[in-house]
């Protein structure tokens, strides 16, 4: 189906956010950080993101402009435990298509990118 | 290890005594560094659990003990109070370890070596070198003065208890 | 209640309430996060808002040179703090094993994936606590990536701590202590507030309240 390119820090969030799109049929590519996920985004060209916030050395925000900076048209989905308002917006505003919070059940983050592929 | 007489010497206390029965105990040395002073013939001895280097430090005025330039002469003072001699003290100290936990620039502060460092120079002062050191690392330790015979034992968290 | 630190920061009988409400509301939805991570019912006590010499806080989380599991947090933005989680090892094994679906071999030796799965919970439990704060006080309070360790209580207390001993001879902790109905998980939730941070707080909760 689609190459997504999942972004999160920790092992146990990629393992569950892959599993969960691979079992529905999509390729996964993983990144532990911001700064990878640049790499990988330049690599592969992925037809989506599933982006956390709270990461080392470059956090989530700063990776989606970074990446909406390389590709405007990038489709990404905030995938991340922090639901404060003031992220929610700035996320969204700054090109983010969708806002998953974590701990996510499987429909929602497939929902999530059913909605950033359309 | 019988605790019936074990006096814990905590976060930016120290204590003295020449009481033989005594187990002085610092739980938990992070990057703290527990000092233990002991003298074999006047059988007095004391611990101090010295939390940062300097009281220059302090963005405000706090008490002492926590530092190491006031708890080690403020302990040596007291061993003396007790009537031990300078030149029989046996000085063991342990701790000083980064604990690997913190974002970036807390680590750079480097807490650990600096109170190693400060705990050195604070003995120095008095001629003092420790006998013997278990400090560094990234894991805690616990120290004890065993008073009835002044041996001084570590424990590390895996468990193991060794002989400073 | 000590009236030493509280008398520097200022703080009076209905700011304190006004903390605990607010803090309450977060653990509230910090156990929430964690309950559907686990997809298990979890309460938490009411907290416990405590000024205590520094030296005292390590015998909170149990005796100063047990082993504990601690996953840390620091609070950055418009407040400063730590947040820390601490479970015994069995409680951070049982967990692990909900969460990842097989037991560690060993707390000492815990693999990338059980570590940040660990990692993960504290993440969310500090996330969802700091959420509700934010949205009270419409301050903006963004968690760190969490760190986890196993060692001795007095050393898992050691960066919270540090930074409180820089300017105070006391400690503000606040606490929590969660469970599910087995008490097969179980653990304290402990929040560090920078004191001039608090100040914030509670100033924009009362210009929000009016």
């Amino acid at each position: 189906m689609a190459t997504l390119l999942v972004v999160d820090d920790a092992a146990f969030m990629r393992m569950r956010c892959s599993k969960v799109l691979k079992d529905n049929g999509h390729t996964v590519v993983e990144a532990e950080n911001g700064v990878q996920a640049l790499k990988k985004y330049q690599e592969v060209h992925p037809d989506g993101v599933l982006l956390d916030i709270t990461m080392p050395e470059m956090d989530g925000l700063a990776t989606l402009k970074e990446i909406k900076k390389l590709d405007p048209d990038a489709r990404v989905a905030m995938v991340t435990a922090m639901g404060q308002q003031a992220l929610v917006i700035d996320a969204l505003k700054s090109g983010a298509r969708d806002f998953v919070l974590k701990p996510f059940q499987s429909d929602r983050v497939l929902a999530a990118v059913k909605k950033i592929l359309a | 290890m019988n605790d019936h007489n074990t006096i814990s010497v905590g976060i930016g206390e120290l204590y003295a005594t020449r009481d033989p029965s005594a187990v002085l105990a610092a739980y938990g040395l992070g990057s703290c560094v527990g000092v233990s002073v002991f003298d074999p013939v006047a059988r007095v001895g004391g611990l101090a659990h010295i939390m940062l280097p300097s009281s220059k430090d302090a963005t405000q005025q706090t008490s002492g003990y926590k530092f190491a330039d006031i708890a080690i002469p403020a302990l040596l003072q007291r061993l003396l109070e007790l009537g031990s001699m300078p030149r029989s003290l046996v000085c063991k100290i342990a701790g000083g370890a980064q604990i690997l936990m913190a974002p970036d620039h807390m680590n750079s502060f480097r807490i650990g070596e600096r109170n190693i460092e400060a705990v050195m120079n604070a003995l120095q002062q008095y001629n003092i070198v420790p006998k013997a050191m278990d400090t560094g690392g990234s894991h805690g330790r616990t120290l004890r003065l065993l008073m009835g015979t002044g041996q001084v034992l570590v424990r590390t968290v895996g468990g193991d208890i060794t002989e400073l | 209640m000590k009236p030493s630190m509280l008398s520097t920061a200022s703080l009076t009988e209905s700011e304190l309430g006004q903390l605990r409400k607010a803090v309450s509301l977060g653990f509230a939805n910090a156990a929430s996060g964690l309950s559907l991570m686990v997809d298990r019912r979890i309460t938490v006590s009411s907290p416990g808002l405590r000024i205590i010499p520094i030296g005292q806080v390590p015998g909170l989380v149990g005796k100063p040179d047990e082993v504990v599991v601690a996953a840390y947090l620091s609070i950055s933005g418009d407040a400063a703090g730590h947040i820390l989680l601490v479970l015994s090892p069995d409680a951070a094994d049982d967990l692990v094993e909900m969460l990842v679906g097989y037991r560690p071999d060993a707390m000492a030796a815990l693999d990338d994936v059980e570590r940040s799965a660990l990692g993960e919970v504290a993440n969310v439990t500090g996330s969802f606590f700091l959420s509700a704060i934010a949205d009270a006080t419409d301050l903006l309070l963004q968690p760190s990536p969490p760190a986890v360790i196993v060692d001795m209580a007095g050393a898992a207390l050691d960066v919270p701590l540090i930074a409180v001993a820089m300017t105070m001879e006391e400690a503000l902790v606040i606490d929590t202590r969660f469970a599910d109905d087995d008490h097969q998980i179980n653990g304290l939730f402990l929040m560090f507030p920078d004191v001039a941070s608090l100040r914030l707080m509670l100033e924009r909760m009362n210009r929000l309240d009016e």
